[in-house]
């Protein structure tokens, strides 16, 4: 196997460097016969005919019920086809104190929980995010999804409702913010974790420490990795308990975790988005390669780190774990916590089953929207702007991509 | 008949001698030729068959890519911007280097407010090229003022023509070499202005600084190969019909 990455210094520096040339090469013929397509204009590629219809290779899988369908289903084209599959997936979630988290399944339900947690705690950080721009990071993923309507225009209303959301949620988090509750973000944080962590799991080891002191309510990320990650649905319990709620003096908190609150439902980020090319040199040989990434025994060893697998069998066995799985994946560490409730709870275990099962909104990260929504989203968080002129500001900048 | 003889041999001997020149200037010629044969014109040749061509099955679809460069609304967009930037930067360029007002807009640059996010980008813009191209210009210019011969503004002073009279009878037209050269390279350098745009602004930037290369290089990494040649070969029908002309004009003048 030949296997090229598109940013490694000697093929392109940059992402666009990087699609001329492998959009060159395609126009040559000369492309790559799999393409791992993260960060692509997707949709484009295939409407281009680059990507070959896996419909043949992926239908007999949904059949079995080897995959997640409603991952797979969600990534069909208007054509009703499938040309790429992302072979794990990244779940958008939040922790808060339970209390906050039991209203509303939307931004406004979000809000609202806010609302409630700076009213009973009106002194400190509401959240642990240094600024504006990284609130409204953490939360475009579970919104974007619904700002384009079908005909491609964009949803103005469900924008200007998504900018008055993050006001709002800002304007909570300054109205207790002292100037030493910045200080312990800052400091928490670092200078530059969020622009390489963006969200990681530094970020909720830090949040969980903030957390366990009351010096934030809640934390915004993606799930993203089994077993040995903080944020992975293995940790998460042990973590929430051991960080939070026993570190010094038992909190009056009980803090748990779910699918973060947004205007889409059942968002997902795809990892490892993997399509066929139309013009592959050796089509066989690619579909065999493919049929390999696909397979229960690769689905169950190097995803590990890169997301959450698509195969549901893949997921149920990492579920299935006990005390004696403790030392295969942490040596050592039962010695150190000397804890006996480690792995997540059967209501935990059907949480995030639920959340895998009802998956189906596909969020493309990096887009020009987002970027744009982004930028303008910190101005109308300071107030420099209105949501609504935040939206025509939003507007204004989609404008050329909108007419090219 | 002796005569007639001699006059058919001188005749032979300057069409010999006019057919070696060719051969000589051929034979200088044809080198330059073969590269910019090889790596322009049959590159443009492919860009041409594509331009009809569907990119993603190769099927021929006549005008179809040209139609939809034309109902393309970012493609007026860019149209106009890249002809205010061309009309304003290069006029002014040359205004520029014949008043002698380089600097003026120094002052500008001290402001302190994001102007490329502004309708003031495109002023921002005309002012980088400016600035960058005058230095380049002016050099080109004196050279075109040295070789302006000193006796022919001499005789006319003399004839009592003035200043003005001599600037507009003696000095342009012997700088209408000089003036189609700078005026090329000027349409040149402003088009390759679209680098510096594109490293402040990025693939989007404020409206009013979207050009067509912006269109092109956006195209380019949407795939649409197939507008890209449609567009590549009508901005190349308009540069050589322009020059064609200025040219023309220029000789006759």
């Amino acid at each position: 196997m030949d296997y090229e990455t598109g940013m490694d210094g000697d093929y392109a520096v940059t992402k666009e460097d990087a699609l001329k040339k492998l959009n060159t090469e395609l126009l040559a013929g000369e492309g790559p016969d799999l393409l791992v397509l993260d960060g692509f204009d997707i949709d484009r590629y295939i409407e281009k005919g680059v990507l070959k219809n896996l419909d043949e290779m992926i239908r007999p899988y949904l059949e079995d019920g080897v995959f997640y369908e409603n991952i797979i289903n969600s990534m069909q084209w208007k054509d009703g086809s499938i040309y790429a599959v992302p072979l794990s997936v990244w779940l958008p979630f939040w922790i808060s104190d339970q209390k906050y988290m039991d209203g509303e399944n939307s931004l406004e339900g979000l809000v609202a929980g806010m609302e409630q947690a700076r009213a009973e705690h009106p002194v400190g950080a509401l959240f642990l995010t240094r600024n504006a721009e990284e609130l409204v990071s953490l939360l475009v993923c579970s919104s974007l999804p619904v700002w384009k309507q079908e005909d491609g225009s964009l949803n103005t209303e469900k924008i200007t409702e998504f900018f008055a959301g993050v006001k709002r949620l800002w304007e909570l988090q300054e109205q207790g913010l002292r100037e030493e509750d910045q200080e312990v973000i800052e400091q928490t944080l670092g200078e530059d974790y969020y622009k390489t962590c963006k969200g990681m799991e530094p970020a909720f080891a830090c949040s969980f420490a903030t957390m366990g002191d009351e010096q934030a309510w809640a934390v915004f990320g993606k799930m993203n990795e089994q077993y040995d990650n903080l944020i992975s649905i293995h940790c998460l319990a042990f973590h929430l308990e051991e960080e939070i709620c026993y570190v010094g003096e038992p909190k009056d908190a009980e803090f748990g975790w779910g699918s973060c609150k947004g205007q889409a439902q059942n968002v997902f980020q795809g990892q490892t988005i993997v399509g066929i090319c139309q013009n592959a040199e050796e089509p066989e040989l690619a579909q065999e390669f493919y049929e390999m990434l696909l397979s229960e025994e690769m689905m169950g060893k190097w995803w590990l780190e890169y997301g959450i697998p698509i195969s549901r069998a893949t997921v149920e066995r990492t579920l299935d774990i006990n005390d004696d799985s403790y030392d295969e994946y942490w040596p050592g560490m039962k010695e150190l916590y000397q804890r006996e409730t480690l792995w997540p709870d059967e209501e935990e275990k059907q949480c995030f089953r639920d959340m895998m099962e009802s998956a189906a909104t596909f969020y493309q990260p990096e887009s020009t929207l987002e970027t744009a929504v982004t930028e303008v989203g910190v101005h109308v968080c300071s107030g420099e702007l209105s949501p609504e002129e935040g939206t025509q500001e939003v507007s204004r900048k989609m404008m050329i991509e909108m007419e090219e | 008949m002796n005569r007639n003889a001699g006059r058919i041999g001188l005749k032979r001997k300057k069409m010999k001698r006019r057919k070696n020149r060719i051969w000589y200037a051929a034979g200088f010629l044809l080198p330059g030729l073969a590269g910019v044969s090889l790596f322009y014109l049959l590159s443009f040749a492919e860009v041409v068959r594509r331009s009809f061509l569907q990119s993603a099955s190769g099927r021929f679809v006549g005008a179809e890519n040209y139609r939809q460069v034309f109902a393309n609304q970012a493609f007026w967009r860019a149209v106009k911007n890249t002809a205010v930037f061309v009309g304003a930067g290069v006029p002014v360029l040359l205004l520029q280097l014949l008043t002698d007002r380089s600097g003026l807009w120094n002052g500008l640059w001290k402001l302190q407010i994001d102007y490329m996010n502004t309708v003031w980008a495109v002023v921002i813009v005309l002012l980088a090229f400016w600035w960058k191209n005058t230095g380049y210009m002016a050099v080109l210019w004196l050279t075109g003022l040295a070789s302006v011969p000193r006796e022919l503004e001499e005789a006319a002073a003399v004839d009592g023509a003035g200043k003005w009279a001599r600037l507009v009878c003696i000095t342009l037209p012997q700088l209408s070499g000089s003036f189609f050269t700078i005026l090329m390279l000027s349409i040149l350098q402003s088009f390759k202005s679209y680098r510096e745009i594109w490293m402040a602004a990025g693939n989007y930037p404020q409206e009013n600084i979207y050009l067509l290369q912006h269109l092109l290089q956006n195209w380019y990494l949407k795939m649409e190969f197939d507008r890209m040649a449609a567009l590549t070969v009508l901005l190349a029908l308009l540069l050589l019909v322009f020059c064609f002309l200025l040219q023309r004009r220029l000789e006759r003048e």
